[in-house]
Parts: C-alpha cells; sequence; structure tokens
C-alpha cells in the first residue's frame, strides 16, 4: 500500500485498525513539527525527545479515539502542547535557556544540549548573521509564557490559521489573538535593538 | 415641465450636515437637486468638500502649556459660547484626531498578516502612505515576525521513531497485553506522584529531616533513660525480649492448631482424598483440569512480564 498518497484523515483510520505502515507515515509526517515545537518550548534535546516521544506513544496508543471532523494535526499538536505544558507546570519551568538544558550541570552539558541550527544555503557569512539573529529571537521566544511561546511557535513556526491555534490550544479564537498580540508585543520589546 | 427653482439657498448647516451623511433620504436627495440646479450653492458644496477633505490630513496640535488653565479659569463667562462652538465645529475636531491618530500595535499587527477586511487593509495603507511613524511600526512588525519564520525545523534523533515504533501497540487483540501497559501506566504515574514528594529546597530538606529525627530522638532518649538504671543492662534485656517472644510464638502456634482441627478442614481434605482414591476417573479431570489452569496462568504472567515487542530495522513487529 502506498501511504505517501493517503490523506492523514484516511492514515488515521488505517492505524486505528492496527496497520503498522499508517503509523509510520504519520510518525514520518509528523516527528520533526512535534519535535520542533517541544524542544522550543523546553529547550533540551534529550528531555524534548522524551516527551515528543511520550506524545506521540500516548496519540498513538489513543488513535482509534481521534475523530475525523477535526484536522489530525489539530489533534496531535494539542497532545504534544498539553503534555509539554503539563511537564512545564510541573518543573514550574516558565522559561527557557538558550544555552543549553535547564538541567545541565557543567559548561559541557550546557553545550551539548544547546539549540544547534543546521545551516542552510545561505554563505558563511549570511548563516552567521542568521544564526546571531535567530538564536536571539529563539532566546527572546523563551521567555515568553508557554501559551504566548506555544501560540508563536504554532502561528509563526508551523504556519498554522488563528481557528487552528484555538482547537489545539483549547482557547477561544479571542484569546488567541490576544495572546498572539501580546506575545509579538513582548518580542518586539525584547528585540527592539535588532528590528528598528 | 421645467424644475422647480429653489426659493432659498443651502444654509452652511444643512450644506454641513449633508457631508457628515446626517441627513434623511428624503432631505439628501433635497439637497443634490438643489446644489444641481443652484450655481451658488453648488459652489458653496465644493468649497465645503475641499474644507473636509483637506482637515482629514491635517495632524494634531498640542495647545500652549497654560491653555487648560486659561480656559478653565475663563469657563463660567464663555461656558455658552464654548458649547455653542463644540456644536458647531465638533465635527472638525472629530476628524482632525482621528486622522492624527497613530494606528493601534494590535491593528499593525493584522494588517502585517492580512487579517484585516478589505476596506480596513485599504484604510490603513492609506494611513502608512501619509504616516512615516506608523510606516516605521509596520515595518518593525513585519521584521520581527519574518525572523520568527525563518527559524528552522528541528529534527529528533535518527533513533526517535524507532524508539516511538517500539512502544506503541499494534493489534489490541491481545487482552493482556493491554492490561500490562495499564499496569506499567499506573506505576510510572505513582512514581511521577511520589517524585512530587521529594523536597526541591534546602529548607524543605532541613524540615523533613528535623520531621523524620524526632521519633528516633525521642527513642534514644528514652533507651539512654532505661538503660542508665544499673540493674538494667542489655543482656538481660535480651533475654526478657526472647522470652517473651519465643512465649507468644508458641501460644499463637497452639491457637492456630487447634483451630484447624476444630474447624473440620482435615476431615473435609480427608473425605475429599478418600473419593479421589475410589473415583480415579475424577481424579484424573480433577488434575487435567488443574494442569490446564496452571499452563493458563503461566503463560498469561509470561505475556505480561517477560514479552516485549521486538524492535527491528523496520519498527515493531506486529503483536497479535
Amino acid at each position: 500500500m502506498d501511504f505517501d498518497t493517503q490523506t492523514d484523515k484516511e492514515l488515521a483510520a488505517l492505524a486505528a485498525a492496527s496497520n503498522e505502515g499508517a503509523f509510520a507515515e504519520l510518525l514520518r509526517r509528523y516527528e520533526r513539527p512535534i519535535f520542533s515545537l517541544v524542544y522550543r518550548m523546553v529547550r533540551d534535546r534529550a528531555l524534548a525527545e522524551d516527551l515528543a516521544q511520550e506524545a506521540f506513544i500516548r496519540a498513538f496508543n489513543a488513535v482509534s479515539s481521534y475523530d475525523p471532523r477535526y484536522k489530525f494535526s489539530s489533534w496531535i499538536f494539542k497532545i504534544a502542547n498539553n503534555h509539554t505544558i503539563d511537564h512545564l507546570r510541573r518543573r514550574k519551568l516558565d522559561t527557557v535557556s538558550i544555552d543549553g538544558s535547564p538541567h545541565a550541570r557543567t559548561a559541557q552539558e550546557g553545550e551539548q544540549t544547546r539549540l544547534v541550527v543546521e545551516s542552510t544555503d545561505e554563505n558563511p557569512q549570511e548563516y552567521v548573521e542568521h544564526r546571531e539573529l535567530g538564536d536571539q529571537i529563539e532566546q527572546a521566544i523563551g521567555k515568553l509564557r508557554p501559551e504566548y511561546r506555544t501560540a508563536v511557535l504554532l502561528r509563526h513556526v508551523e504556519g498554522y490559521a488563528y481557528e487552528e491555534i484555538s482547537q489545539i490550544m483549547d482557547l477561544p479564537l479571542g484569546t488567541v489573538k490576544t495572546y498572539l498580540h501580546r506575545a509579538r508585543g513582548e518580542l518586539k520589546k525584547t528585540l527592539a535593538h535588532l528590528i528598528s | 415641465m421645467a424644475p422647480k427653482r429653489p426659493r432659498t439657498h443651502l444654509t452652511a448647516e444643512r450644506i454641513q450636515a449633508f457631508l457628515d451623511d446626517a441627513l434623511s433620504r428624503d432631505d439628501r436627495a433635497e439637497v443634490q437637486e438643489h446644489a444641481t440646479f443652484c450655481g451658488r450653492c453648488h459652489a458653496e458644496l465644493e468649497a465645503w468638500q475641499f474644507l473636509y477633505s483637506e482637515l482629514g490630513g491635517l495632524p494634531e496640535l498640542s495647545p500652549a502649556p497654560n491653555f487648560r488653565d486659561r480656559v478653565l479659569a475663563g469657563l463660567d463667562t464663555a461656558l455658552p459660547a464654548a458649547q455653542a462652538a463644540q456644536r458647531r465645529f465638533g465635527w472638525l475636531r472629530r476628524r482632525a484626531v482621528r486622522a492624527a491618530e497613530h494606528l493601534d500595535p494590535e491593528r499593525l499587527q493584522d494588517y502585517v498578516e492580512g487579517l484585516l477586511p478589505a476596506r480596513q487593509m485599504a484604510r490603513v495603507s492609506a494611513h502608512l502612505e501619509a504616516c512615516g511613524g506608523c510606516r516605521g511600526e509596520e515595518e518593525q512588525w513585519r521584521s520581527l515576525i519574518q525572523g520568527i519564520e525563518k527559524l528552522p525545523v528541528m529534527a529528533p534523533s535518527r533513533a526517535f521513531a524507532s524508539h516511538v515504533m517500539g512502544q506503541i501497540r499494534i493489534g489490541r487483540r491481545v487482552r493482556p497485553v493491554a492490561a500490562r501497559t495499564t499496569l506499567g501506566h499506573a506505576l510510572t504515574r505513582a512514581l511521577a506522584w511520589a517524585g512530587r514528594l521529594i523536597p526541591r529546597t534546602q529548607k524543605a530538606w532541613a524540615v523533613i529531616s528535623g520531621i523524620a529525627l524526632t521519633p528516633a530522638t525521642v527513642v534514644a532518649l528514652l533507651a539512654y533513660a532505661v538503660f542508665s538504671n544499673p540493674l538494667v543492662t542489655p543482656e538481660g534485656m535480651a533475654s526478657f525480649f526472647w522470652w517473651r517472644i519465643s512465649g507468644g510464638a508458641t501460644a499463637l502456634w497452639g491457637l492456630l492448631a487447634d483451630g484447624l482441627v476444630e474447624s473440620g478442614i482435615t476431615f473435609y481434605a480427608y473425605s475429599f482424598l478418600d473419593l479421589l482414591a475410589g473415583a480415579p476417573a475424577v481424579a484424573a479431570m480433577v488434575a487435567v483440569s488443574f494442569a490446564a489452569a496452571t499452563s493458563l496462568s503461566g503463560w498469561v504472567l509470561y505475556r505480561n512480564l517477560m514479552t516485549t515487542h521486538t524492535v527491528d530495522g523496520n519498527y515493531a513487529r506486529t503483536s497479535i
């Protein structure tokens, strides 16, 4: 069976019927976006892998409860986001460090868990400049409240519509708009030296 | 028939009401008709229209610092005149202020994201063309959003997919597997809950240590008080406790043995064995049932405790 051409909903239905290939395809489609979101929420590679892994396992083991009236992406992002927010609340880690894991005990551990941005097609100078800019933006996002952070990442990194963000975060549309306005306001203030 | 010629010219108030869209439909039609045929009123209307368009682009001006005091000082006598002026020119001020106000950040963000209705988008565009401050703000919002959108997508480690696939249940027809996972999940939750009880600050550790040491301290003090008596020695205490414990154990055993004999269990067991000895077919059935039950329970234990999903190159095998 060619899974590449199947829609998310079709794959979810196949997965609910215990089709292993459907699970693998859904995982292939969502492992990067889900991991990116979780990683930017906790800024610790090992922890992000654990949380993303747990989120996928929860979602896949409950795939029969997925309601196809909603988008599969919203459903799985909702599970991953709730799981990560729960973790942050338990640990009371409202902000995260760009410089590595908050649990790092040595400078070496910190460096190992630091955000690594892979090079793109840019020339070395552009790459370094963008990396510095990206680092500062990442740092500013890391200082936002978890809810604001989720909203900004879903909107501007994952490119979700407001209505989908509202479904993922289980919040009214107006609240999502307010979160985004405030989050961007805080980011603009923090990054004023870069964008003015 | 020639159109009816108007008898009086349009007043300034009527023309302003017309431009403010404050007239009824009939009055509005009447003014339009009048202005079509009356050259003087037509010219007057055009002059007012020009004034309106010019006022729309006026910046907001600040009065002199003592302006407010001077107004308040002359308030009693000047009030009726001020009210009249307010009535007459209020619309002018409202228009000028509206045109001079900067766009609020939310509106600018929505504009940059293209979320406003077409008409509002056009209005904001027009304002941005005229207002350098808002244009700078708009560029900053655009730059911020583009910066965030350029953040890269992160990839997990290569083993991530196999870890996930190795732990999902594919094919849940085997009930005990579900039971095992539920048990594991409950255990994980219990451990997570217990983990929350571990103190995380020095103060909390000091309090916990103090509470934990209190009974130990009391026992130590009591032991000291007891053994400080010259008649009480450790050997004597050990002999005393041994005597009490062995006596208690003997009494308990006697109680249990008496209870067993008096309850009739021995009699029933003997009768059952006697029955089996007299009927070999029943004995064989009991033996087979016992063996089957033992095998079944052994298999259930094996499925729940011993087997794991085998992870090969292509994720987990189906366990049906």
